[in-house]
């Protein structure tokens, strides 16, 4: 796991100048070759692709595949303690912290991990050098540092990298670090372009790194504009202070619990944003306490989102809170994710802010009649709120 | 792009016949291409030209000329040029162009390709050796191969916009041959992924596949996200409008008019897109004011103009909460896009926002009184320069209104809303406010003097 940081690259300032000192004094070109690579590595580890607000995968490990199929085991590991060590130690504001050190351990051990499973298949092979034994180790690599990511992230308490956007992000890392492995040493002998193929198979990868800024950078100002517009009916008087904000963090959990697709999520949760926003145009709003307030608001609601294409979903997702029953037009999914919006909403205004009534909402919901509120997504309820 | 032009059909029947003699020539002349390394940069081409990833600066780029100097290098080894011209026919096949059933554009664009891919043939071959010989010799030779490549195609599509619209070639030529310098690492880059393919075989086209592959995936998977935010913000100005029947279109026309103002002033595209959020949404604040008082035809006591004011601060607050926004969030409030002095750290998007709010609310008709005709609104916008409004925005914004001929105000309305009392010629107004005035200023008739 790594967090975003945003400390000097000094560690790759230092490696440009300790690689031009080496080949000044003659030195041999692989030793040359790794201390840009340490360059690269720390390089890399400040690079990161984004899969949330604050976790991501770093663009590191494709130089670490460039270490583990250019050099052997000992030197390998030895260039990666060297990076990994002056990167903790010169990572500046970070002060050293225990916290810090077991992360960086952690790396170490992952980066010995994936070298010494590319020399293990690469001798179950044979010693002849072809293709196919090269991708196969690769392969097999690749395989160990998600592996190795994975544990740490669980360690630290992180969602896993291997879902929706996560899979292209690896896909990316792990295809462009294959090429430049390849590209580095070349097949017994043949194609071997040095650090020449490091530096031009960054740029497709430093590409995907863009635009996975930029998807991130969109996908923020969506949920920001979402919750802008939330905050209207929370500032108008119709609905209690962070309630739209709350309310989509809930769907988004228990759409995940129920298992709801990545488009279905999408609209659930600007659903859940929107779904108050019809109280805004009425000239004489009822009141949060009269019966019929939320389904007069939601039609009316729904009326204002149905044509717009992009938020159809949304549209459906708010006139199906109604009742759950079968007479409800539209397929499982709609009626599933209209379900998820009217648990989470009626679960938060009976909360009301104060977490010591979360056990007695979850018993008010469960008490209602069956037609009303779906089991299964009540029990996503019970498990996100860690009721059970 | 628009139906193919009648008169670029015989130009492109010529070089689509040059590719075909070119093809008889070197099929009958030279070496057969290895036909495996054809497919695969075939293919490859194809696909590369439907992934265009938008730059910053509004530019677009294809990775296909990396592939096509791949292929060159790779067709180099068996001395055959035929490769270079089928995979220079495959980039022409643009997948849009042929749902559409545009062959025209299709016919010639793969021939101007396949032509520019066989001249850089031509120039590899003598370099072929010391490509594959050495690596820095290689990323040398990608300069004149992207020189021949890029020169050879700006030509054919240069004369191919004279053919079509007498536009002068040397002009046309000069502006395309303008890519040169940013072809040149997509060149450098093809040389090495050609040397691989060479020395390492398929594989390596696969995995450099890989990457293209996700970049189309990502970029659609950003516009869908533009499009559910723009989505977004259209349903805020779809609720604006349905509280207050007053200020349809206002929204819009704000947006349009702020855009006019941007671009005169050379704001860069993204720039211009911040602002058009920003204006689209400078009203937001109102969402959270009951409509009676939106609407009240009479005085607003003091606490309900207090109440009323108080929605510029709300829509301050709700831009400021949007990252991209924030920098530009006083466009919401008259108060702080008030013009005080032109200070640079200060973005002008606010100054502009306040500008095309102020010339809406005058062109259009309010419940209180008539549109104005423009030249009252310029002459307002112009008087209240340097006071009230930024000098730069009013100028930019009338100079553009002026360069696009367009007129709005009394009897040029895009919208004319119908109201049963038919409203009164006179006074100023604002789009928001101006039904709301100040206890001091409540009689729209005889108040002139504050816009917005």
């Amino acid at each position: 796991m790594s967090r975003l940081r945003h400390d000097l690259p000094i560690t790759a300032v230092l490696s440009l100048v300790v690689a031009i000192g080496l080949s000044l004094v003659g030195a041999s070109r692989s030793l040359v070759d790794a201390s840009l690579l340490v360059g690269a590595v720390a390089l890399g580890d400040r690079f990161v692709l984004r899969l949330g607000d604050v976790t991501g995968i770093p663009l590191m490990y494709a130089p670490l595949m460039v270490i583990t199929a250019g050099f052997n085991t000992q030197f390998g590991v030895a260039i990666w303690v060297v990076t990994i060590a002056l990167n903790t130690v010169l990572s500046w504001p970070d002060p050293l912290r225990i916290e810090k050190l077991r992360a960086s351990l952690l790396t170490v051990l992952g980066g010995v991990a994936v070298m010494s499973t590319y020399q293990l298949v690469s001798v179950l092979f044979g010693q002849k050098e072809s293709m196919t034994q090269s991708l196969v180790a690769l392969g097999a690599s690749a395989a160990m540092i998600v592996v190795s990511e994975e544990a740490t992230r669980r360690r630290s308490h992180c969602g896993s990298s291997v879902t929706g956007r996560g899979v292209r992000a690896w896909s990316a890392l792990l295809a462009s670090g294959a090429l430049m492995a390849l590209g580095y040493r070349g097949i017994d002998g043949r194609g071997g372009s040095g650090l020449w193929s490091v530096a031009l198979f960054s740029i497709p990868l430093l590409a995907t790194w863009y635009s996975f800024e930029r998807l991130e950078t969109a996908s923020r100002t969506h949920r920001q504009t979402l919750r802008a517009l939330s905050m209207a009916t929370e500032l108008g008087g119709f609905v209690s202070h962070g309630h739209g904000q709350r309310v989509a963090e809930l769907c988004e959990r228990i759409a995940a619990e129920v298992g709801l697709g990545e488009t279905e999520t999408e609209g659930v949760i600007a659903a859940a944003y929107l779904h108050h926003l019809g109280a805004v145009t009425l000239d004489n709003p009822p009141s949060e306490t009269d019966p019929g307030f939320a389904s007069q608001i939601a039609a009316v609601t729904s009326e204002m989102l149905r044509d717009i294409p992009a938020l159809r979903a949304a549209s459906q997702v708010v006139s199906g809170q109604g009742r759950y029953s079968r007479d409800l037009k539209g397929s499982r999914t709609d009626r599933m994710a209209s379900q998820v919006l009217k648990v989470s909403s009626d679960f938060d205004d009976l909360v009301a802010g104060d977490a010591s009534r979360s056990r007695l909402a979850l018993e008010t919901l469960y008490s209602s009649p069956g037609y009303v509120y779906n089991r299964r997504v009540l029990e996503a309820l019970e498990v996100v709120v860690g009721a059970r | 792009m628009t139906a193919f032009p009648r008169t670029l059909r015989l130009y492109s029947a010529g070089l689509a016949l040059v590719v075909v003699v070119l093809a008889a020539l070197i099929g009958t002349g030279t070496e057969f291409p290895a036909w495996e390394a054809t497919v695969v940069f075939a293919v490859l081409i194809i696909f590369s030209e439907q992934s265009q990833v938008t730059l910053p600066n509004g530019g677009a780029i294809t990775p296909g000329l990396l592939v096509g100097v791949a292929a060159i290098v790779v067709s180099g080894e068996t001395n055959s040029l035929l490769g270079p011209l089928i995979v220079g026919v495959a980039a022409g096949l643009y997948i849009p162009y042929l749902k559409r059933g545009s062959r025209g554009f299709i016919i010639l664009n793969s021939a101007i390709v396949a032509i520019s891919y066989v001249a850089s043939a031509l120039v590899e071959a003598p370099l072929h050796n010391a490509i594959r010989d050495s690596a820095t010799l290689g990323a040398l030779s990608a300069i004149p191969i992207a020189l021949v490549c890029v020169s050879v195609g700006a030509l054919l599509v240069s004369v191919s916009y004279w053919v079509e619209e007498r536009r002068p070639i040397k002009a046309g030529f000069a502006q395309l041959a303008m890519t040169f310098p940013q072809s040149v690492p997509f060149a450098i880059f093809g040389v090495f992924l050609g040397r691989l393919y060479l020395d390492l075989g398929w594989p390596v086209a696969i995995l450099f596949f890989v990457p293209i592959l996700l970049a189309r995936d990502l970029f659609a998977s950003y516009l869908e996200l533009k499009a559910a935010n723009e989505a977004t913000v259209e349903i805020l100005v779809r609720a604006l409008e349905a509280k207050d029947g007053y200020t349809a279109g206002h929204a819009g026309r704000v947006a349009k008019y702020a855009q006019y103002a941007g671009k005169e002033l050379g704001l860069a595209p993204w720039r211009l897109e911040r602002l058009r959020v920003a204006a689209l949404m400078h009203d937001i604040g109102k969402l959270v004011v009951p409509n009676h008082l939106l609407n009240k035809p009479g005085k607003l006591t003091p606490e309900e103009f207090a109440r009323v004011r108080m929605h510029e601060d709300v829509s301050v607050q709700m831009l400021t909460s949007i990252d991209f926004l924030a920098p530009v969030a006083p466009s919401a409030s008259g108060q702080h896009s008030k013009y005080i002095d032109d200070d640079p750290r200060h973005p002008i998007e606010p100054f502009i926002v306040a500008v095309a709010d102020a010339y809406d609310a005058m062109t259009s008709t309010r419940s209180y009184r008539r549109a104005l005709s423009q030249e009252v609104a310029f002459g307002e916008l112009r008087d209240k320069s340097g006071t009230q409004f930024h000098p730069r925005c009013v100028e930019a914004l009338v100079a553009a209104l002026e360069a696009k001929r367009e007129v709005h105000g009394d009897g040029f309305e895009d919208q004319i809303e119908h109201f049963e009392v038919a409203p009164p010629v006179a006074g100023l107004g604002s789009a928001g406010l101006g039904d709301l005035l100040a206890p001091e200023r409540v009689d729209p008739r005889t108040r002139r003097n504050e816009v917005a």
